[in-house]
């Protein structure tokens, strides 16, 4: 490996890297997107990706007692992470039943409240670091080979999951009564998705920033509802999908930045392919529909 | 909703910022730091609008409504993150200044901001009373509307309008936060103090000023606390936060206890009934013997 990107010019090493971890990340979150789809969770899972900067504020103020540990500073951020990710879906299904709220009001007060709190933890504790704004956005150009490690682990992790309790994820995506009623945890599996879906932004956020892959996890997944309807599919599809536009994303990028002088982010070119994706793909279901009813006329 | 929409109103405050950084510099850069305010804010409810158009028309599509809004917020975000990142080597201050819209400045807030604010509510406020009835049905049942011809498209444009506009100017002040924790929570405290939507749109009113006069005073007081004991230099609670944080906990602490409604309210008092009968029948059997 080395030795490759000792005798690579170091723009095709930094482009490599720079593809292998968006398309690990498209992949990534196109297997743990459609069931977000289907589930109607993606604003929670959007509210999860604002709350967790609490988390990380945590992590980091936590990071000289885990030290002493010996618990790795990246585990530190996830396990913190992951603890508010809980904690943000626990608020919100209280809110829903104990107060009685609809969906999105609890969604979005359980948001803004816990990301005031990050907010507060991170100017009280950090006051001049520019932690908020490398979390939005991340920076995609400038990665190393070492940030593809815990990429490939959360790709491990994820498919051995979503493979391993595929059947539970599909009965208690469409029917929960009869999930409940057989015995399934539903709860229990709940809460294991929504790990899943921090842990796949954590280890995205270094590239394309927490909130860019909301984009990630609902793109591909959206665009492969137009193509199909049953859920093994669409999880290859969206797989498809997410690692196509992570590949002109990044040719576009080198082309844009070598022909004509334009840095652009990546990250921001990859949620803009995806979006003109969709747009396409939607305007073709609509020539289709009219086609349709030309033809049934 | 309101963060959807707020999200979708970056791309516009980056591409106005990068019209005024290419387009007539020398008419518009020279002067009045609100003419650039107001080209930005623009600029940032049309993109604003076109998000919530995207929207209408994906649920017409039968897209589930949090995915569309979702994908709206996150796809507009990256839209404004691809510009960004060209408008921060272009031009640098054009940047910073629109990074601010992002959090929010409300220490920069000036006399005319807040009658630009005044300004808003008394349109909002004409067009909600002259459009009442309009509102009223469309909003719930839009068959019922068009069947009593009461749907207007116009109208409903002209609301999508106002509350983008809305939403933009919010962002100004408090930032995206403040947004969604005020589209949320005085509307979950109005439904609970109100019997009828006047009512409620009234409540809500009234919590919301509260939130924002709270807000304030609580970052104001923390920051003030904060230097006392010896942090220098830092913003505890920053106002945006600040609000949110109080306008969560109002509107829970409204949905618990407000009298008659409140969730904890009706545990105490069905408790408190329970034991009252207990102690009659109690009573009248001491009675009876």
């Amino acid at each position: 490996m080395s030795w490759l990107m000792a005798h690579l010019p170091s723009y095709l090493v930094q482009d490599a890297v720079q593809l292998a971890i968006l398309v690990l990340l498209s992949l990534n979150c196109a297997l743990v997107g459609p069931f977000l789809l289907l589930r109607h969770q993606t604003m929670l899972a959007n509210s999860i990706s604002h709350t967790v900067l609490l988390g990380i504020a945590a992590a980091f103020l936590l990071e000289s007692i885990a030290a002493n540990w010996g618990i790795d500073k990246f585990i530190c951020v996830i396990a913190c992470s992951a603890l508010v990710a809980w904690l943000t879906t626990f608020a919100t299904q209280k809110a829903q039943d104990f107060l009685q709220l609809q969906e999105d009001a609890s969604v979005g007060m359980v948001f803004s409240g816990l990301f005031a709190l990050g907010i507060m933890a991170v100017s009280a504790c950090f006051p001049h670091s520019h932690v908020g704004l490398e979390i939005i956005m991340g920076n995609a150009d400038s990665l190393a080979v070492d940030d593809v490690y815990p990429l490939i682990w959360s790709f491990l992790i994820n498919s051995l999951l979503v493979i391993g309790l595929f059947k539970e994820y599909k009965l208690t995506t469409f029917d929960r009564s009869l999930a409940n009623s057989m015995g399934f945890e539903v709860q229990k599996i709940d809460y294991l998705l929504m790990t899943q879906v921090t842990l796949t932004m954590m280890v995205g956020f270094r590239a394309v920033g927490s909130f860019l892959v909301l984009s990630f996890l609902i793109g591909p997944a959206l665009c492969a509802r137009f193509v199909t309807h049953k859920l093994k599919s669409l999880i290859w599809v969206a797989c498809g999908f997410g690692a196509s536009s992570a590949l002109i994303a990044c040719l576009l990028a080198r082309m844009l930045l070598q022909s004509c002088r334009l840095p652009l982010s990546t990250a921001g070119l990859s949620s803009s392919v995806l979006f003109a994706l969709f747009l396409i793909l939607w305007v073709y279901k609509m020539g289709e529909q009219r086609r349709k009813q030309r033809n049934w006329m | 909703m309101g963060e959807t929409l707020s999200h979708a109103s970056y791309p516009g405050l980056m591409l106005s910022a990068l019209f005024l950084a290419y387009g007539p510099r020398n008419a518009i850069l020279g002067p009045h730091r609100l003419i650039i305010d107001a080209v930005i804010l623009f600029g940032a409810l049309l993109t604003s609008s076109l998000g919530l158009y995207l929207y209408s028309r994906m649920r017409q599509w039968r897209i589930y409504s949090d995915a569309a809004l979702g994908w709206i917020l996150a796809s507009f975000l990256g839209i404004g993150v691809l510009i960004a990142s060209r408008l921060q080597f272009a031009a640098p201050t054009l940047y910073q200044r629109v990074q601010t819209f992002l959090y929010g400045q409300a220490s920069t807030l000036a006399w005319v901001h807040v009658q630009l604010f005044f300004i808003l509510f008394l349109v909002i406020i004409i067009s909600f009373w002259l459009g009442y009835r309009l509102l009223l049905s469309t909003h719930f049942d839009r068959e019922f509307a068009k069947a009593n011809d009461l749907y207007r498209p116009l109208f409903q444009a002209w609301i999508h309008i106002l509350t983008s506009s809305l939403v933009v100017t919010g962002i100004r002040a408090g930032g995206v936060l403040v947004m969604a924790a005020l589209l949320v929570a005085p509307a979950v405290a109005g439904r609970t103090m109100a019997n009828s939507m006047a009512q409620m749109g009234f409540w809500a009113l009234i919590v919301g000023a509260l939130c924002g006069l709270l807000g304030n005073i609580l970052s104001m007081e923390l920051e003030t606390w904060a230097h006392s004991i010896g942090f220098e230099g830092v913003t505890l609670l920053p106002t945006g936060p600040a609000i949110a944080l109080v306008a969560c906990t109002l509107a829970v602490a409204i949905r618990l206890f407000w009298p008659n409604r409140g969730i904890a309210y009706k545990l105490i008092s069905q408790r408190a009934q329970k034991k009252m009968l207990l102690k009659m029948l109690q009573r009248q059997q001491v009675h009876e013997q």
